[in-house]
C-alpha cells in the first residue's frame, strides 16, 4: 500500500510533454503581445514627443512675431531718431518694420519676418534684426520653427468692412499702414517611419491690430 | 489555474497601457486645438478691435433678436473665411453693455471645434476656448 502510494507521487512529480507545451505556448502569446504593445507604445511616445516638440516650436514662433509686430514704431516716430529708418516692408511672405522690440539693447530696431530656403531645399522662416546705424546687433538671424520645415504667410487689412469682416490684401503699397496683419505660421515635421508618406504638422493662425 | 491568474494579470497590465496610450493621443489632440483655437480666439478679437465700438453698435442695433444687454455676433458659431484655412474651428462673440457704462462692452469670442457644443458646460469647457476682452467708444 505504502509503495503504491510512493510510486503516485513519484509520477505526479513535474510536468508532462502536453503541460509544458501548453505553458511554452502561452508564454510565447503573452510574450508576442506585450512586446506588440511595447513597440506601439514605444512609436506612440515617439510620435508625441516630436509631436510636442513641434506644437512648443509654432507656439514659440507665433510669440516672437506677436511681440515683434505689437511693438511696431512707424517711421513718423524716427524723427528724432537721426537716423534714416529702412523702408517698411508689407508683402505675403516678408514683413519689415520698425520696432522697439530689440532684446539685445531694449532700442528700436529693424525686424525682417521673412522665408528662406534653408537647408536642403526645406523651407524656413527667419527674423532679422539690424540696427539704425546700420551696425548688425549680436545674433542678428534666428530661426522661428526651430529645425522644423516652416511656411510663413502675411496679409494685411487697412479696413474692416460693417459685417465685421477685413478686406484682406496680399500686400500692401509703400506709405500704407495696415490696421490689421495676419499672420500664419506653419510647421512640418519629418515623415513618420512607420508611415511613409505622412507627416506631422501644426498651423497657427492669428491676427494682430496695430 | 495558475497560467489563468497570470494571462489575467498580463492582460490587465495591457489594457493599463493601451488606456494609456489612447489618453496621450487624446490629450495630444486637444493641446493642439487648444493652441490653434487660442490664437483664432485673439485674431478675431483683433479683427473685433479693428471694426471698433461703433461697428458692433451698429450690428447690434440692427439685430432683431438681439436683448438689451447682450448680443450674440454671429447669431449661430460662424466658420473662418480666407485667409483662414480652419475646418474644425467656429467662432462666436457675445457682446455685453452695463447700462451704468454705456460706453464700455464686454466681449468674450469663444472659438468651438466639436460639431455643437452638446448641453452641459463641461463639455462646452473641453471644447472650446474663450478670450474676452473690451471695447470701447473713442
Amino acid at each position: 500500500m505504502m509503495r503504491r502510494n510512493e510510486q503516485t507521487r513519484r509520477r505526479r512529480a513535474g510536468f508532462t510533454l502536453a503541460e509544458a507545451g501548453v505553458a511554452v505556448a502561452t508564454a510565447v502569446i503573452v510574450f508576442g503581445l506585450a512586446m506588440g504593445v511595447l513597440m506601439k507604445t514605444n512609436q506612440t511616445v515617439n510620435r508625441s514627443l516630436s509631436h510636442e516638440s513641434l506644437l512648443q516650436q509654432a507656439e514659440l514662433g507665433m510669440k516672437e512675431i506677436r511681440s515683434v509686430v505689437e511693438a511696431t514704431a512707424w517711421p513718423d516716430d524716427f524723427a528724432t531718431s537721426g537716423s534714416a529708418p529702412t523702408p517698411l516692408v508689407f508683402g505675403k511672405d516678408r514683413l519689415g518694420i520698425w520696432s522697439s522690440h530689440n532684446p539685445a539693447s531694449g532700442r528700436f530696431c529693424f525686424f525682417t519676418l521673412r522665408m528662406t530656403p534653408g537647408d536642403k531645399g526645406k523651407p524656413r522662416a527667419v527674423c532679422e534684426r539690424s540696427l539704425p546705424g546700420g551696425t548688425p546687433p549680436p545674433n542678428p538671424t534666428t530661426t522661428l520653427g526651430g529645425e522644423f520645415e516652416t511656411t510663413l504667410s502675411f496679409r494685411y487689412a487697412t479696413q474692416v468692412g460693417a459685417d465685421l469682416q477685413p478686406a484682406w490684401q496680399e500686400s500692401l503699397p509703400a506709405g500704407q499702414k495696415p490696421r490689421l496683419i495676419w499672420v500664419e505660421l506653419l510647421l512640418r515635421g519629418a515623415e513618420y517611419p512607420d508611415m511613409p508618406g505622412r507627416r506631422d504638422e501644426v498651423r497657427l493662425a492669428t491676427a494682430i491690430a496695430l | 489555474m495558475e497560467v489563468l491568474l497570470g494571462i489575467v494579470v498580463v492582460a490587465l497590465a495591457l489594457y493599463g497601457v493601451l488606456d494609456l496610450m489612447a489618453i496621450s493621443q487624446k490629450m495630444s489632440q486637444r493641446a493642439r486645438r487648444r493652441a490653434a483655437a487660442v490664437e483664432l480666439a485673439c485674431a478675431k478679437m483683433a479683427e473685433l478691435r479693428a471694426g471698433g465700438f461703433d461697428a458692433v453698435a451698429a450690428l447690434w442695433a440692427k439685430s432683431p433678436a438681439a436683448a438689451p444687454q447682450n448680443f450674440y455676433y454671429p447669431a449661430t458659431p460662424g466658420d473662418f473665411s480666407p485667409p483662414y484655412n480652419a475646418k474644425p474651428f467656429r467662432w462666436q462673440a457675445r457682446f455685453d453693455r452695463d447700462p451704468k457704462t454705456p460706453d464700455v462692452m464686454n466681449v468674450e469670442v469663444r472659438v468651438f471645434w466639436s460639431p455643437a457644443p452638446p448641453g452641459s458646460s463641461d463639455s462646452i469647457e473641453k471644447s472650446s476656448v474663450a478670450v474676452g476682452g473690451l471695447l470701447v467708444k473713442k
